[in-house]
């Protein structure tokens, strides 16, 4: 670079220029209610070593729960392995493993194996590794942004998870080929981890994230509203 | 209010202000800068662990003006939105020629003159990274090396770059004031 003139030889020594700008220049000062705003949302943040632990604490929770279950049910012999999941029946065996699936993803850092907010970069990634194919849309517009996607293993198969963030929330849907009969999204919950789950045109979906029920409502009526187009 | 919270609230939030200020500043909008650095003091927050050192305010400030920035770059990116390239793309070697011309006026007589709304103009109009050094050397005092930190930039760009601002705004009031110094004859030599 071309040196230029004395000026950068002499750092800082127009002390009037300086302090008239002082005078002069305005300060901005930050709202009350802008105070107040990050103060009210720091409530519902914690700080990331605390969410991770709190996070294990509940998927060890979730763990301990099932060994409950192992036990009345007598089936000690299951202590040894780890399929502790099975034993309970029906519905719980599937909200039990969404949720243990949810809480693993956010716990191991492993939420998202294609990142993308765009549908036809997440939708062709499942086609070379899943037998059917999920139907992706983003709904940033409507608040749910779309993350990208992985692999999970629930009900015995692998199932494709769509990942949404709203806000800093994060909402798996996991979704996956169904014989059953069509059902409306009905809601779940465990662990303090929210689930809506539906049943419509060939396939089971599962809805789950730590957010409030009217979230997981709207996502649903996105996302049957797409499957009925 | 978990204890983390309130750790927070008594190391990072006396901070706010400056955070605010410059967010103001850097992005020009009041409501994008509230949103930034709401933003930003929740990814601080977050982060809060990562943070060992006894001054807070460079910490959250580097948050903060980088979050301005990507907003600077997203804004560019929107259609129908004001273009930025002139923001965010500092030429380090031009347009300071025409800034150190005419310093023969002393500043101090031009900024007297100055009106207030006035200047702020000036500073307003300066590109984003001359912005953003003269707010935080003038308005928050910081050392040389502290804005190195929060920029992320070597000291000495954070020197270069300082003179240059200064440079501009001079020239800039020099443009604005020279009608009016004519005007008053005051015996100054750019009287005719």
């Amino acid at each position: 670079m071309r040196p230029l003139p004395d000026i950068t030889m002499q750092p800082d020594h127009d002390h009037f220029f300086s302090r008239s700008l002082k005078l002069n220049m305005d300060r901005y000062e930050a709202s009350a209610q802008l105070r107040r705003r990050i103060v009210a949302s720091l409530e519902h943040e914690q700080p990331d070593w605390m969410s991770r632990a709190s996070k294990f604490a509940q998927y060890l929770n979730v763990q301990w729960r099932s060994l409950t279950a192992a036990a009345a049910f007598g089936m000690a012999a299951t202590l040894l392995g780890t399929n502790l999941l099975t034993i309970t029946a029906g519905d719980d065996i599937l909200l039990q493993q969404v949720t243990a699936s949810h809480i693993r993803a956010l716990m191991a850092d492993h939420l998202i194996d294609v990142v993308s907010s765009d549908q036809h970069t997440v939708k062709p990634w499942f086609a070379g590794k899943i037998d059917y194919s999920p139907g992706v849309s983003d709904y940033a517009k409507e608040g749910f942004e779309l993350a990208g996607g992985r692999l999970d293993y629930v009900s015995d198969r692998v199932v494709a998870t769509l990942v949404y963030k709203r806000g800093l929330h994060v909402i798996d849907a996991f979704v996956w080929p169904a014989t059953g009969p069509n059902t409306s999204p009905a809601r779940r919950s465990r662990q303090g981890i929210n689930g809506v789950e539906w049943t419509g045109d060939g396939m089971k979906y599962y809805l789950v994230s730590d957010i409030a029920y009217a979230d997981l409502d709207e996502l649903a009526r996105l996302l049957r509203v797409r499957s009925a187009e | 209010m978990s204890q983390a919270t309130s750790r927070f609230e008594a190391i990072v939030l006396p901070h706010l202000d400056a955070a605010y200020n410059l967010a103001r500043w850097l992005v020009r909008d009041q409501h994008a800068a509230e949103d930034i650095v709401q933003d930003a003091c929740l990814r601080a927050f977050r982060y809060f662990d990562k943070f060992h050192g006894d001054d807070a305010r460079p910490w959250l400030l580097r948050i903060v003006r980088n979050s301005c920035y990507s907003w600077l770059q997203d804004a560019k990116r929107a259609p129908m939105s004001v273009t930025f390239d002139d923001e965010i793309e500092l030429d380090e070697s031009a347009e300071i020629t025409m800034a150190m011309g005419r310093s023969e006026t002393p500043e101090t007589l031009l900024i007297r003159k100055a009106e207030r709304a006035e200047v702020n103009a000036a500073i307003k109009a300066l590109p984003a990274a001359y912005r953003e050094v003269i707010i935080l050397r003038e308005i928050e005092d910081m050392p040389y090396e502290t804005i190195a930190t929060v920029m992320q930039v070597p000291v000495g760009t954070v020197m270069s770059r300082l003179s240059r601002a200064r440079g501009l705004l001079r020239a800039t009031l020099q443009c604005t004031f020279e009608g009016k110094i004519r005007e008053t004859a005051s015996g100054h030599h750019h009287a005719t």
